[in-house]
C-alpha cells in the first residue's frame, strides 16, 4: 500500500531506534497513524514514552525515519528540530504555563499576527474542549485536574496540528474524571480533525479511546490492530496475557478446529495443524459451578486459591487439580470462598498460539 | 529592637540638625554612591548568576559539575579578601566600574545557587511545551522558563542588594565610600555620635526599601508547579559552534573570580616584604573564629528550631509575625545591629560590654534566617503522620522527638551550623565593634593588616580563612542540586 493517490498520513515511522548510551529502548518500530487515535500500550519501561518524545523531537533516535504528513522530520540521525515539527503535545501533568492565564495559555502556541487578537480563537478552543468562556481569565492553580488537562488540549490544538501527541495524559486524575475527560479529549481531537498518538498504560483507556492499538513490550510492537482485533485475536501470547488477564494452558490440537486440554476438549477460534499449542482462556470464558451440582460434562475439578471482589464481578483464582492456576471472572451473586471444590468450565472458543 | 534603637537615638537629635546633616554635599555624594552601586552591583550578578546557571543547567556544556563547583566556588573567597586580591594587583579597580566588578565577582553565586536550585526542580515538560509550539530556545528561556524561576532570582538579588549594602570590608580597600564606610569611619572617629545613627537610618530605610520593592516585584500569584507528576531530565540546548566562547567565557569568569584574589595572596606569601607570619598569633586567631564561629553556628541553629516549630507545625497569626520579624531583622546591616547593642549594653548591662555574649547575640540577630531557612526546610519534610504515628506506637513527647523527628532533622540541623559558621567567620563590620578587646578573629587579623597597607603579613589569615570557608560552601552547592529530586 503505497501512498498513491491518497493524502499521505498524518504519522509514518519506519525503522525508528532509539536509546541512551548503550542500552537499546527502541528497537526498529513500524507504525503509521492515519485518521483518528492510535494508542500506544505496553507496562512501564517498555519504550513508550521513548517513542513518544522521538516523534516531539525531544530524543534523537539513532536510525529510521520519522514522516509528518509526508514531510521527512527524522531521517536516521538528522532530526528537525522540535519547535519546527508544528506537533502538538500534551504530557502527563498537562504542565500548564503557571505564571499565564488560561487564555494566554491557550494563545501561547498562536503565530505572533494571530496572538495579538486571539480572543475569538481562545473561546473557539474552549467550547471546543467543553469548557465554559468564562474560565479563560483563570490561573491554571484555580482549576482541576481534569479541567487543567482540558485546557493543556485547547493549548495543543490552537496552532491547528495535524497530530496530536498525549502522553499518559489522564493518569493522574481520579477514575471517575478519568473516562469523561477521555471522552471529551476524543471529540475534541475529532472535530479539530487532528490525529493522536495517545501513550497509555492502561488497556481499558486504550481500548475505549482509540482506533488503532499497538501492543508495545521491550520497545517493540507486538501487534498494531483495531481495539477488537488486538482483544479478540491476539497475535502472540504476551499480548494475550497482557491484555484482560488471559490464563494461559498447554494443550494439543486434536482435529484442526478443538484442541485437548486439561480443561477438556475446547473450539479453537482458526482452525490449524495438528501439534502441540499454548491456549489462551480469558478470565470472563472461564465459569465455575459447584462441584457437587456440576459433575461431569466438559470441564475440570479445581480447588479456589484467593478471591479478589470488586462488587460488580470478582475474580476468583482457582487450582487444577492437574496443577495449572487460571484466574475466572464471576457475576457477584455466586461468589465462592477460597478451600472451596468447584468445577471449571470454558465458554467459547479459544485461541491458540504455536508453542 | 536595633530598629527602635536607631529611632530613637536619632530622636534625641534636633530635627534641624538632623535635616542640615543630612543635606551636606558629602553625604550627597555617599547617596548616590551607594544607589548606583547598588543598582549596578545587583543588576550585573544576576545577568551573571543566572547566566551562569542557565548554561549548567539547560546546555549540553562538558564538565557540568566540575563547573557548577566553579561557579559556587567565589562564596569561599570572603568579599574583602577579593578586594584585597584586586587592589593589591591593580590599583585600577579603585573606581565605580572597580567597585561594581569586584562586589559582583564575590556576590552573583548568592544569584546563581537558588537560581541552579530552582531550574532543578522545574518540571522539563512545561519547556517541551512551549518548544513543541514552535518557539526558540531564547523565547522559550524569556517567556517560560524565567518567569517561573523568577520568585528564586528575585530572592537572590534581594540578598545580594542587602549584602552590598551591608558591605564594608571590600569596598574600604577599595576606597569607594559608601553609607556603610562612613558609618564606620564616624564611629571610630566620634565613638557612637548621633551622626553614625544618623547614617544607620538612612542605611535601614534602603533596606526597607528593597524588601518592599521585592515584595513588590513578587507579587502574590501562585508559580508553583500545577499536578504531581514526575520531573524527568530536561532536554539540554546543544551549544554547538559557541560551545567553545561559552568555555572560554566560564574559564574567564573563573579566573577573575577566583584566580586574581587567591593569585596575589600567594604572590603576596612568597615574596612579600612584610610576610613575617607569626605562626603562634595566626593559630590562635584561627582557633578564636573556629571556635566563635562553631559556638555562633550552634546558637543560631539552636534559637531557630522553636522558632520553627513553631512556625510549622502550630502555623497561626503570632507565630507567622515571630518568623517574619526575624527575616525583617536580619536586613539591617551588622553596622546598625552592632551600634544598636554597644548602646544598649553600655545603657542596660553595663556588665555585659565588651564580652562574648554581646558578640554572639550579634551574630544571632545577624544570622538567624540563615538558620531559620536550613531548619525549616528539613523540618516540612518530616510529615506530622509521622509523629502521630510514634505516639500511637506509645512514644512519649520527648520519646517522639528523640527517636523520630530528631534523626530526620540532623542533617539539616548540621547545615543550619555550618551555614552560620561560615556567615561569622567572614564577618567583619559586627566583629570589629563588638569583639572584647584582645579577641583577635582572622577576618579581623587580616583587616587590621590589611588596613594598614601590610598585605604581605596579612595573606596568611585571608589563606586560612578562605580554607575554612571551604566546607561550608561545598556543603552549600552540594545542597542546591539535591534539593532538585
Amino acid at each position: 500500500m503505497t501512498s498513491g493517490s491518497h493524502p499521505p498520513a498524518a504519522l509514518e515511522i519506519e525503522g525508528l531506534e532509539a536509546g541512551y548510551g548503550r542500552t537499546a529502548v527502541l528497537r526498529g518500530l513500524d507504525l503509521a497513524v492515519g485518521d483518528g487515535v492510535t494508542a500506544i500500550l505496553g507496562p512501564s519501561g517498555c519504550g513508550k514514552t521513548t517513542l513518544l518524545r522521538s516523534v516531539a523531537g525531544f530524543v534523537s533516535p539513532t536510525a529510521g525515519t520519522v514522516r509528518l504528513a509526508g514531510t521527512e522530520v527524522v531521517s536516521g540521525r538528522r532530526a528537525m528540530p522540535a519547535r519546527l515539527r508544528a506537533i502538538g503535545y500534551v504530557p502527563q501533568d498537562g504542565a500548564l504555563f503557571p505564571h499565564l492565564s488560561v487564555a494566554r495559555n491557550v494563545a501561547f502556541g498562536l503565530p505572533r499576527a494571530e496572538r495579538g487578537d486571539s480572543s475569538a480563537r481562545v473561546a473557539e478552543m474552549l467550547d471546543l474542549v467543553e469548557l465554559p468562556r468564562s474560565m479563560a481569565g483563570r490561573y491554571p492553580h484555580e482549576l482541576s485536574g481534569g479541567q487543567q488537562q482540558r485546557v493543556a488540549l485547547a493549548r495543543a490544538l490552537a496552532p491547528r496540528p495535524g497530530l496530536v501527541l498525549l502522553d499518559e495524559p489522564f493518569s493522574s486524575l481520579d477514575a471517575s474524571l478519568r473516562e469523561d475527560t477521555g471522552r471529551a479529549v476524543v471529540r475534541a481531537l475529532r472535530t479539530a480533525g487532528a490525529a493522536a498518538l495517545l501513550v497509555t498504560h492502561d488497556q481499558g483507556e486504550a481500548l475505549s479511546l482509540a482506533d488503532q492499538v499497538a501492543v508495545m513490550m521491550d520497545g517493540a510492537f507486538l501487534q498494531v490492530a483495531s481495539p477488537t482485533a488486538v482483544y479478540l485475536t491476539p497475535a502472540e501470547p504476551r499480548v494475550a496475557s497482557f491484555l484482560g488477564h488471559a490464563s494461559l494452558v498447554e494443550g494439543e490440537v486434536v482435529n484442526h478446529t478443538e484442541a485437548r486440554c486439561a480443561l477438556g476438549v475446547l473450539p479453537l477460534r482458526t482452525a490449524r495443524e495438528a501439534g502441540l499449542v499454548r491456549l489462551a482462556v480469558r478470565a470472563e470464558q472461564i465459569q465455575i459451578r459447584n462441584a457437587s451440582t456440576a459433575g461431569g460434562g466438559d470441564g475440570a475439578p479445581a480447588e479456589v486459591v484467593d478471591i479478589s471482589f470488586y462488587g460488580h464481578d470478582a475474580t476468583v483464582r482457582v487450582r487444577l487439580d492437574s496443577g495449572e492456576e487460571l484466574a475466572a471472572r464471576t457475576p457477584a451473586t455466586s461468589v465462592p470462598t477460597p478451600g472451596d471444590r468447584v468445577w471449571v468450565g470454558v465458554v467459547g472458543d479459544v485461541v491458540a498460539f504455536t508453542v | 529592637m536595633p530598629l527602635g534603637y536607631v529611632i530613637a537615638t536619632t530622636a534625641d537629635l534636633g530635627r534641624q540638625e538632623a535635616v542640615d546633616f543630612l543635606w551636606r554635599p558629602r553625604i550627597g555624594e555617599l547617596l548616590w554612591n551607594t544607589v548606583r552601586l547598588l543598582v549596578a552591583g545587583v543588576a550585573a550578578s544576576t545577568v551573571l548568576g543566572v547566566a551562569g546557571a542557565w548554561v549548567v543547567e539547560r546546555t549540553d556544556v562538558p564538565l557540568r559539575g566540575w563547573w557548577h563547583g566553579v561557579l559556587c566556588a567565589p562564596l569561599a573567597v570572603p568579599a574583602f579578601v577579593n578586594g584585597y586580591g584586586w587592589v593589591s594587583t591593580t590599583h585600577a579597580v579603585q573606581s565605580f566600574p572597580g567597585a561594581v566588578m569586584v562586589v559582583t565577582l564575590s556576590y552573583y553565586p548568592l544569584v546563581y545557587l537558588p537560581t541552579v536550585a530552582a531550574l532543578r526542580r522545574l518540571d522539563p515538560a512545561v519547556e517541551e511545551v512551549a518548544t513543541s509550539l514552535g518557539r526558540s530556545g531564547w523565547s522559550v528561556f524569556v517567556r517560560v522558563t524565567l518567569p517561573a524561576v523568577s520568585p528564586a532570582v528575585l530572592g537572590g538579588a534581594l540578598l545580594v542588594g542587602l549584602h552590598l549594602l551591608a558591605e564594608y570590608g571590600a569596598l574600604q580597600l577599595l576606597n569607594y565610600p559608601t553609607l556603610t564606610t562612613a558609618i564606620l569611619q564616624q564611629y571610630a572617629t566620634v565613638f557612637n555620635g548621633p551622626e553614625a545613627t544618623l547614617l544607620a537610618l538612612v542605611l535601614v530605610t534602603f533596606c526597607l526599601l528593597l524588601l518592599g520593592i521585592e515584595a513588590l516585584l513578587r507579587g502574590h500569584r501562585r508559580r508553583a508547579r500545577v499536578g504531581s507528576g514526575s520531573s524527568g531530565d530536561p532536554v539540554r540546548v546543544r551549544l554547538g559552534r559557541v560551545k567553545v566562547p561559552v568555555l572560554l567565557a566560564l574559564t574567564a569568569l573563573a579566573g577573575w573570580s577566583l584566580l586574581v584574589p587567591l593569585g596575589a595572596l600567594v604572590r603576596w606569601l612568597v615574596r612579600g616584604t612584610s610576610t613575617t607570619v607569626d605562626l603562634g598569633e595566626l593559630l590562635s586567631a584561627a582557633g578564636t573564629t573556629m571556635l566563635l564561629a562553631l559556638i555562633g553556628g550552634l546558637t543560631a541553629t539552636v534559637v531557630a528550631v522553636p522558632v520553627v516549630w513553631l512556625a510549622v507545625r502550630h502555623r497561626g497569626l503570632l507565630t507567622t509575625a515571630i518568623e517574619r520579624s526575624v527575616y525583617t531583622a536580619s536586613a539591617m546591616p551588622g553596622i546598625v545591629i552592632a551600634l544598636a547593642l554597644v548602646t544598649v549594653s553600655i545603657r542596660v548591662l553595663p556588665g555585659l560590654y565588651q564580652t562574648v555574649v554581646v558578640l554572639l547575640v550579634g551574630y544571632t540577630i545577624l544570622f538567624l534566617p540563615r538558620a531559620v531557612v536550613s531548619v525549616r526546610s528539613t523540618f516540612e519534610l518530616v510529615p506530622p503522620g509521622l509523629e502521630d504515628v510514634a505516639r500511637n506506637l506509645g512514644c512519649s513527647g520527648v520519646g517522639v522527638a528523640r527517636r523520630v523527628t530528631l534523626p530526620l532533622v540532623l542533617p539539616g540541623l548540621a547545615s543550619a551550623t555550618a551555614l552560620v559558621a561560615l556567615a561569622v567567620a567572614t564577618e567583619l563590620t559586627a566583629t570589629l565593634l563588638l569583639a572584647p578587646l584582645g579577641t583577635d578573629t582572622l577576618a579581623t587579623r587580616f583587616w587590621s593588616d590589611a588596613a594598614a597597607i601590610e598585605y604581605g603579613a596579612a595573606a596568611p589569615y585571608a589563606l586560612a580563612l578562605i580554607v575554612l570557608s571551604i566546607p561550608s560552601t561545598w556543603i552549600l552547592g552540594s545542597l542546591s542540586v539535591r534539593n532538585g529530586s
